[in-house]
C-alpha cells in the first residue's frame, strides 16, 4: 500500500466504523433473513438469527502474529474476528486480546474450544476470556466436530447452555472440517446451536451446499472457511491464467473467495490474514464483481481438475480402506495430485514409494471398474489406471 | 504458481491441535514407511502403540488443518507422528523437520509459554503439565499426553523428552544468525526476544523472512523492535528498502555511516521507524522513541553483518 492507498484505506475505515458501531454494540435485527448493507468499501451481511451485521470478510487470526494488522483490519471496517483457544497454544488469543483491550465494542468476536477440551468448557472459555481481555465473546464454537454425537449429547448441550447463561458468550455454535453435511443437518434439526463454521470452497460437494442452504434458511449463521484449495491436490495452472491476464483486476485467489461470497447462504468468511498485503487484497474482494471472464476461468479450472480433485483435504475419507485388495486409493489419489498439481512426478514417486507394500498398486486386480467409489464422483477407475501407468 | 501456493498457505482458516487428531492416524498408517527417527520403545515403560505416520507438505493440512500454514512458513518438509503408551496414558510425539535451526527457533518461540517450567532438553525446552516442547537443530518436537490431568505427566514428560532428544540428530547450539542482533546489555536487548519469522516479516509480505529483536529504550513505554530482512540479493534488499520507504509518512533521509544511509518516518500502526540496507540485508526498527539509541544499535548491527 503506498501513501495514497493508505489515505484511501483510512478513509474507508472511518466510514465503515459507523456501521460497525451499530452492528456490534447490541443492536439486533431479529429476523433470520439475510440482509446486505454497505459502508464505505465494506459489505455487511446479517449473521444468521443473531441479528448482527458482520463484514462479508472476517479476520481469520489463526496465524496472525502482529496485533497491528488486526487493528488495521478493524479500522478498515472488518468487524468479525475469529480465533481459537488452541491457536499457537494460546498465544493467538493473547495477540487478539491486545486489540480487544481497545476495540472490543467494534467487533463480533469468536473463539473456539476443542472437542478434545470439552471436559471443562466453562473453564477453558474462562481462560480464553482472560487471554482475550474481555468478559465475553460473541460466539464460542465447539471446535472440530465431525459427528452428530458430539453435538446432541446432553452433557455437551448442558455445558454450552451454561456458558451462555453465565454471559460468557452471546451465541454458541460448532466448527466442522469433515462429515460436514451430517453436522450441518444436525445443527439445523437440533435447533440448539446458533452458528456453524464450515469448510466451503469452489469444490465443495453438492451435499455441503445443500446443507448450508437448509441451515441458513433455518436461521443458523454460516461462516465459511477453507475458501481456497490445496495446490497439492489441485492443479492451479488454469486458474493461474487469470493472474497472468494483466487486464484482469481480480487475482485468482480473490476469485475463489468471491465465488464463496456469491452464495447468499454464507454470512461471512474468515480468510487467514498474515500481512497488510493480504488485508488489502481481501478488503478489495468485497466490492469486486465476479465477471464473466472470472466465472469462465473458474469453470475452466473446474473442468481441468475435476477428474483429479480429491476432497481428502476437507477431511473426506470416503474411499479409505474400501478396496478389497487393500490398495490405498486415498493415498494414491494424493500422489496423483503431486503429478497434476505440482507437475512434480519425482515428489509423487517419493510419496508413493513410502506406501506400505500391501497397499500399493501392485495389489490392484485391475477390475474393469474400480470397486471403490468416490463419494464426490471422482472417476477412480480412470485415476487408478492413470496411477498404474505412472507408478508401476 | 508460487503466488498461489503462498496465498493458499495463508488462507487456511480454522485449524486445531494435533492432540485431538489421534484418530486421524489410523487412516494414515499406510503412509508410515518413512525413515523413523524414534524407536519403538523408551526406558521407563513407554511402548509405541502403532507405527509412526509421516506427513509432508502435501498432507500436513489433513492432520492439523490451517495450523499447517504456520509450519509451512518455516520450511516444513516432514512430520513424524508417533504414539507411545505408558500405564494407560498415551503420549503423542510429533517431530517436525523444518528448513533449518533458525526455523526451529522461530517455530518454538512463536508459540512459547513464558510461564512454563524450563526443561533442560534440546536447545530450549519447556514443560507444563500437559505438554513438553523443545527444538534441536532443524527439528521442533512436541510431546502431548492424552490425559492432561494425569498426576504422573510431569515426571513422564521429563523422562520421555530427555530420551527423545538423544534420537534427534544435530547440535543443540543456538542458530548463529541470531548473533546478528546486538545483544550487549549496553543496548538493552530483552533476553530471548530474538525471533525468526519465515515469511511476512512484521506482517509485510514484501519483507520476506528475517529476524526481530526487542530492546528497551528511553522515552517510551513500548520497546524498540529491530528487524533484519534477509533479501535474496543486494538489489533485492534495495527494493525492500524502497518499498518500506514508500509506506513511511513524512519520510526523511537518515545517515548511519558514510556509506550507509536510509530513511525514517512514521509507519502506520508502527510509530517512528527507520530502514537501511547493507549488502543483502534490509534492516531497521519500529516504534522508535530514542533515535540516538537506535542508531547506536544499528552501528553494532552493521559490524555483525560483515
Amino acid at each position: 500500500m503506498d501513501r495514497t492507498d493508505r489515505r484511501g484505506f483510512m478513509k474507508s475505515g472511518a466510514a465503515a466504523g459507523m456501521g460497525i458501531a451499530a452492528a456490534c454494540t447490541g443492536t439486533k435485527n431479529n429476523s433470520s433473513v439475510q440482509k446486505k448493507s454497505e459502508s464505505g468499501n465494506i459489505r455487511y451481511r446479517t449473521l444468521g438469527s443473531t441479528g448482527y451485521e458482520v463484514s462479508e470478510i472476517g479476520f481469520g487470526a489463526m496465524n496472525t502474529r502482529n496485533a497491528e494488522l488486526i487493528h488495521a483490519a478493524i479500522d478498515a471496517g472488518i468487524n468479525y474476528v475469529d480465533t481459537a483457544h488452541a491457536y499457537m497454544r494460546g498465544v493467538n488469543e493473547e495477540i487478539v486480546g491486545t486489540v480487544m483491550k481497545t476495540k472490543r465494542d467494534k467487533v463480533f468476536l469468536t473463539t473456539k474450544i476443542g472437542v478434545w477440551q470439552s471436559k471443562d468448557i466453562s473453564g477453558m472459555l474462562a481462560e480464553s476470556l482472560k487471554r482475550l481481555q474481555t468478559d465475553h465473546v460473541d460466539l464460542v464454537l465447539l471446535h472440530a466436530v465431525d459427528d452428530r454425537e458430539s453435538i446432541v449429547s446432553e452433557e455437551m448441550v448442558e455445558k454450552f447452555a451454561e456458558v451462555k447463561k453465565k454471559g460468557m458468550t452471546r451465541f454458541i455454535g460448532v466448527s466442522t472440517h469433515s462429515n460436514q453435511s451430517v453436522v450441518l443437518d444436525e445443527v439445523t434439526d437440533g435447533k440448539f446451536w446458533d452458528a456453524v463454521l464450515v469448510g466451503y470452497n469452489y469444490f465443495s460437494s453438492k451435499d455441503v451446499s445443500v446443507s448450508i442452504k437448509r441451515a441458513r434458511e433455518a436461521g443458523v449463521a454460516i461462516i465459511g472457511m477453507k475458501n481456497l484449495l490445496n495446490p497439492a491436490t489441485n492443479p492451479w495452472t488454469p486458474l493461474g491464467d487469470i493472474r497472468e491476464d494483466k487486464s484482469s483486476a481480480m487475482k485468482p485467489t480473490q476469485a475463489l473467495i468471491k465465488w464463496v461470497l456469491e452464495d447468499p447462504n454464507v454470512d461471512t468468511t474468515i480468510p487467514g490474514m498474515e500481512s497488510f498485503e493480504h488485508l488489502a487484497d481481501d478488503l478489495a474482494v468485497m466490492k469486486m464483481e465476479l465477471a464473466y471472464d472470472h466465472k469462465r476461468a473458474l469453470r475452466q479450472y473446474g473442468e481441468a481438475v475435476k477428474d483429479h480433485y480429491c476432497c481428502g483435504l476437507s477431511g473426506c475419507t470416503g474411499c479409505q480402506e474400501k478396496c478389497p485388495k487393500g490398495v490405498n486409493v486415498n493415498e494414491i489419489n494424493r500422489c496423483l495430485g503431486y503429478v497434476y498439481g505440482y507437475g512434480n512426478t519425482e515428489l509423487a514417486r517419493e510419496n508413493y514409494d513410502r506406501l506400505d507394500p500391501s497397499s500399493k498398486l501392485e495389489n490392484c486386480a485391475d477390475c474393469s471398474e474400480c470397486s471403490v467409489k468416490c463419494v464426490n464422483g471422482l472417476n477412480l477407475t480412470e485415476n487408478i489406471r492413470l496411477a498404474r501407468s505412472i507408478f508401476v | 504458481m508460487k503466488y498461489f501456493f503462498k496465498r493458499f498457505k495463508r488462507h487456511a482458516a480454522a485449524g486445531f491441535l494435533l492432540i485431538m487428531l489421534c484418530s486421524a492416524v489410523s487412516v494414515k498408517s499406510a503412509h508410515a514407511q518413512g525413515a523413523n527417527l524414534l524407536p519403538e520403545n523408551f526406558d521407563g515403560g513407554f511402548k509405541q502403540t502403532k507405527p509412526a505416520a509421516f506427513y509432508d507438505q502435501g498432507d500436513l493440512f489433513e492432520l492439523i488443518n490451517g495450523q499447517a500454514v504456520f509450519y509451512l512458513s518455516y520450511g516444513f518438509d516432514k512430520l513424524e507422528h508417533t504414539f507411545y503408551e505408558k500405564a494407560g496414558n498415551e503420549f503423542i510425539v510429533d517431530v517436525y523437520r523444518l528448513r533449518d535451526t533458525l526455523s526451529a527457533l522461530g517455530s518454538f518461540r512463536q508459540q512459547k509459554d513464558d510461564e512454563a517450567e524450563v526443561l533442560a532438553v534440546g536447545t530450549e525446552g519447556y514443560l507444563i503439565d500437559y505438554l513438553s516442547v523443545f527444538y534441536k537443530d532443524r527439528y521442533y518436537i512436541e510431546i502431548i499426553p492424552s490425559d492432561p490431568e494425569n498426576e504422573n505427566n510431569i515426571a513422564d514428560l521429563k523422562l520421555l523428552a530427555a530420551q527423545i532428544e538423544g534420537f534427534i540428530p544435530g547440535s543443540t547450539d543456538l542458530p548463529p544468525e541470531i548473533k546478528m542482533l546486538p545483544d550487549s546489555q549496553d543496548f538493552g536487548m530483552i533476553p530471548d526476544s530474538e525471533m525468526y519469522t519465515g515469511e511476512n516479516l512484521l506482517s509485510y509480505t514484501f519483507l520476506g523472512h528475517g529476524l526481530t529483536g526487542e530492546y528497551t529504550q528511553k522515552g517510551g513505554e513500548k520497546t524498540l523492535k529491530v528487524f533484519i530482512s534477509f533479501a535474496e540479493s543486494a538489489d533485492h534488499a534495495k527494493k525492500i528498502v524502497a518499498e518500506f520507504n514508500s509506506k513511511l509518512e513524512s519520510s526523511d533521509s537518515v545517515k548511519l555511516t558514510g556509506k550507509v544511509r536510509g530513511f525514517k518516518g512514521e509507519l502506520p500502526y508502527r510509530g517512528n521507524s527507520m530502514v537501511f540496507n547493507y549488502k543483502q540485508y534490509a534492516f531497521g526498527c519500529l516504534g522508535c522513541t530514542d533515535e540516538k539509541g537506535a542508531l547506536k544499535i544499528f552501528k553494532a548491527l552493521l559490524e555483525n553483518l560483515d
